[in-house]
């Protein structure tokens, strides 16, 4: 299954990449901005995707609008600091399908994403 | 389910009922077409032998006569007109043929009374015969009432049990619903997709909600009487992502803006009273359709009290600790005499705030004579090493610097973060008022105990006391030289405060603070330029506090850089203490001077050490009030030398 | 920022005099105190809050000035009532301000009004109380600000 991680922090961007060493899942892509999310996402098709909201140049919710424009099939975990709830309410009313807070451990990105995909694996 | 179950028996009795009533009309039909014919062949026969009578006139006896034979024979006979097949005329009499045949002989013999007789035993067996008939009828036609009933009831019953069993289950079900409901301690409803709070509903969720009545009516605006509009419409957006069918609701928990909600519940008396819910809200499918969303309730006002209370008092240990460790290095009768000039200080300012004046002018000369006293409050807990303290009374101070250099005219508003300043000030006080006093009563020893290895002030070998005044310099001119990046060392000489006169004590120690800093901060190049000038890299700063039969001097003397007359009266132009054209009329040699006037400052920018020049100023007001004198020697470049002497009373 | 929270309803007070009358309220300065009784003036509203900050907030002003004020917006009577409900208004307006500007943080009752010095407050606070004198035509109204993080 094709993956792909979008953060601004490079330190999260190697430890979802670490985490998911051993699981099913290719990472087909890393993205330090919404700018480059999206290029990306055009040329990878990725199938899961977790995602940073604040970043810059481009955050994480004018991320999800133009995803969605493209392939609104993507499964995207949004994954960010518990700030502002209604703004993270909003990225799963845009299509977002769940949120998990930083700081997180392996395990619970794990499952995460395995609750994420549940129904097309 | 219960209702489709119900549905289908509702069916299926009407079904059977229309069948049983179907069958019984039929049956009637059948029946009722027999015992007619029987009747007809009855009546025939009944006014045959009528006319067998003893008073039937020979002619007509004929007539019967004739009858009979055409019947004996088959033929078909019309009796008052109508005609009878014989035929089935004697398949009907067939039981009585031997009677027939015999009064047929009698008529013939003319044997009016034997045939009367035979006419009327036949009639009479007939006459049984066909009330046996009637009566078979009468049964046949119960019967099939009793068969269509039982057709009726054989598919009713099992309907009805079948009903009556779910609805058995059912009663079972509600029982067992309205135990968990009335037992569970959570808050638990359901609420619709227009969000209308459904009707079954824990009895936990009035308690929780303080109601006497259940909640009713529409969710948000239940909640809006108790959390902000704010929240209400997150929680609007939260339910609607749960309604949606994108979200994993697993993955959205941390969103819910509900969960450990502060809410405010009126008391009778009308007062508020916070309490700690956490509601969760979970999908309730049917069919893989979401039917309904499970709301549960939570009071966790105890859990989360308890959390805080534990952080509170976490924080407030380490901040005691912490200034435990400050005060246990400190005298306590220098503490003491601090905290006794503080609260006076403290009270002045704020007896000067509260006294009429809110014109421009009125709040800028309350905001000067503020300031002296804040100053000297930061120089005497910085001595003391209250750092804390030191740090509030500085920020205080940027605060009043600010009003003062506003070019505008001056609200009180303007004083709003000086006044919440001027608290935190009373409250630091009252704190380390509250630590001492519970030192002093004999729980000194265990806290130093219980401290483990409390650091002791280094000894001071080059001093010819190791007094406690020794120990406020020394500590000052570290932390005040460390703070600004520069070196210093210091001597202190002469008497200790203590052989000072009461009164004197903490002015002189406040005038030393002051001085001894304004020797660091203003007096002091950074090391590398002192070096640079062929100087040690820390400055010297000797002190020293004597007594003659006339007054009590202090000199600190530095090897800094002296004061620079030009300087001063730059700076002084430059904050328009002198307009330019005043220059010709000052002797440049005097011009040190200036620097004891208040809002005379050599540094720019304020620091928490060097103050906007009101160090000087203060000094120079003190010495004054104790009708005492300052003088300076100076040399630029070389050194600076302050005296203060105060007269003996 | 605590000034921030004091701002915002001395703001909501200087509004009120600036909008509805002709001349503006100057803010004097602000100082501390202990005890609440000794500074309660002719009549009293009271806002009580809750929320992130607990406490309350109370608009006093002399009878006179209450009476001029009234005057001024129009309505000439010196009934108790009136001037109770005026007070009641100037108080509304100031925790509406509130309102507006904190939202989320802070919950505010519906003002209560009171009459008189006599009856004494038992207000309880941990530190000291904030008053804040507020001055309009030469007549002084104070608004006492007790709140147990501010």
């Amino acid at each position: 299954m094709k993956f792909m991680v979008v953060d601004d922090s490079m330190v999260i961007r190697e430890k979802v990449e670490n985490a998911l060493k051993g699981e099913d899942f290719e990472i087909v892509g890393t993205a330090q901005n919404g700018i480059e999310a999206v290029e990306q996402f055009k040329a990878l098709k990725p199938t899961v995707m977790t995602l940073d909201i604040t970043m810059p140049l481009m955050d994480g919710i004018e991320t999800i609008k133009e995803i969605m424009a493209i392939d609104s099939n993507v499964r995207i975990l949004v994954v960010s600091a518990l700030a502002d709830k209604s703004t993270l309410i909003q990225a799963m009313h845009l299509g977002a399908y769940g949120f998990l807070c930083k700081p997180f451990r392996d395990i619970e990105l794990i499952e995460a994403i395995e609750e994420l995909i549940e129904d097309i694996v | 389910m219960e209702n489709i179950l119900r549905f289908k028996g509702l069916t299926f009795a009407t079904l059977g009922l229309v069948l049983a009533f179907l069958m019984y009309l039929a049956l009637n039909v059948v029946l009722n077409a027999k015992s007619e014919s029987d009747l007809k062949y009855t009546t025939s026969l009944v006014q045959l032998l009528d006319q067998v009578s003893p008073t039937l006139d020979s002619n007509e006896s004929q007539k019967l006569l004739a009858s009979l034979q055409a019947y004996s024979s088959g033929q078909s006979l019309r009796i008052s007109g109508e005609t009878i097949n014989t035929q089935s005329l004697a398949d009907f009499l067939a039981p009585q043929t031997s009677s027939l045949d015999s009064l047929v002989a009698q008529m013939s013999s003319g044997d009016l009374v034997a045939s009367t007789n035979t006419a009327k035993g036949l009639l009479k067996s007939v006459q049984k015969r066909i009330a046996k008939k009637l009566k078979l009828t009468k049964y046949l036609q119960f019967a099939a009432a009793l068969i269509a009933i039982a057709l009726y009831l054989l598919v009713i019953i099992p309907m009805i049990s079948r009903l009556s069993e779910s609805q058995d289950t059912e009663v079972k079900v509600v029982d067992e619903t309205k135990g968990i409901m009335s037992t569970v301690s959570e808050g638990l409803f359901l609420l619709d997709h227009d969000y209308q709070i459904g009707v079954e509903q824990s009895a936990s969720l009035r308690k929780i909600f303080k109601l006497d009545r259940d909640l009713e009516g529409d969710f948000f605006d239940f909640i809006s009487n108790y959390v902000s509009q704010h929240t209400v419409q997150t929680a609007q957006e939260f339910l609607g992502l749960l309604y949606g069918d994108r979200v994993k609701e697993k993955l959205i928990k941390d969103l819910n803006p509900l969960n450990e909600v502060e809410i405010n519940l009126v008391r009778r008396d009308g007062s508020y009273e916070s309490r700690y819910l956490d509601f969760q809200f979970n999908r309730v499918m049917e069919d893989d359709k979401l039917k309904q969303i499970l709301v549960s309730v939570t009071d966790e006002t105890r859990r989360v009290l308890l959390e805080r209370e534990l952080a509170e008092t976490k924080e407030e240990q380490e901040a005691q600790m912490d200034l435990l460790l400050r005060i246990l290095k400190v005298d306590q009768a220098q503490l003491r005499a601090f905290f006794s000039a503080a609260n006076t200080d403290l009270n002045a300012i704020n007896s000067k705030l509260e006294a009429r004046g809110h014109s421009s002018l009125e709040i800028q000369s309350k905001v000067t004579e503020i300031s002296k006293t804040v100053h000297k409050l930061k120089g005497d807990a910085a001595a003391l090493g209250l750092h804390n303290f030191e740090f509030i009374a500085h920020a205080l101070e940027e605060e009043l610097v600010m009003v003062k250099n506003t070019s505008d005219k001056v609200s009180g508003k303007a004083l709003l973060p000086a006044i919440t300043k001027i608290k935190d000030l009373f409250s630091e006080l009252e704190q380390m008022e509250s630590l001492v006093e519970k030192l002093s009563q004999g729980q000194t020893q265990s806290l130093i105990e219980d401290g483990g290895s409390i650091e002791q002030n280094p000894v001071l070998t080059d001093d010819t006391s190791a007094s406690g005044f020794a120990n406020i310099l020394h500590d000052l001119s570290r932390t005040v030289s460390k703070r600004n990046n520069k070196r210093a060392h210091i001597e202190v000489h002469g008497l200790d405060l203590t052989e000072l006169p009461d009164e004197l004590q903490e002015p002189m120690q406040s005038v030393a603070v002051q001085l001894v800093r304004n020797s660091i901060v203003h007096g002091s190049l950074m090391p590398e330029e002192r070096l640079e000038a062929g100087k040690t890299d820390y400055i010297n700063i000797t002190t020293s506090l004597n007594e003659t039969d006339q007054a009590y001097t202090l000199y600190v003397r530095d090897d800094g850089e002296g004061l620079d007359n030009q300087a001063i009266l730059d700076r002084a132009i430059e904050i328009g203490m002198i307009k330019p054209e005043q220059l010709d009329r000052i002797d440049v040699k005097t011009a040190f001077k200036l620097i004891f006037h208040p809002s005379f400052s050599q540094l720019s920018e304020a620091t928490l050490d060097g103050g906007r020049g009101v160090g000087l100023s203060l000094v120079h007001s003190m010495v004054k009030e104790l009708g005492g004198a300052i003088s300076v020697q100076h040399k630029l470049g070389r050194f600076s030398q302050f005296k203060v002497s105060i007269p003996k009373a | 920022m605590k000034e921030k929270s004091l701002e915002v309803f001395v703001d909501g007070l200087t509004n009120y005099f600036d909008k509805s009358t002709s001349s503006l309220a100057k803010v004097s300065t602000p100082f501390l105190i202990q005890d609440i009784n000794k500074y309660l003036l002719d009549y009293t509203g009271i806002i009580g809050i809750s929320g992130n900050h607990k406490g309350s907030v109370f608009f006093t002003a002399p009878q006179i000035m209450v009476v001029k004020l009234i005057t001024e917006i129009g309505v000439m009577t010196t009934k108790e009532e009136k001037l109770m409900d005026l007070v009641g208004e100037v108080s509304n307006t100031i925790s509406g301000n509130a309102r507006r500007v904190f939202g989320d943080q802070f919950m505010l009752s519906t003002p209560v009004v009171l009459k008189g010095k006599g009856e004494q407050l038992h207000v309880s606070n941990i530190s000291s109380i904030y008053v804040i004198p507020v001055v309009w035509k030469n007549m002084s109204a104070q608004l006492i600000i007790n709140l147990d993080s501010v």
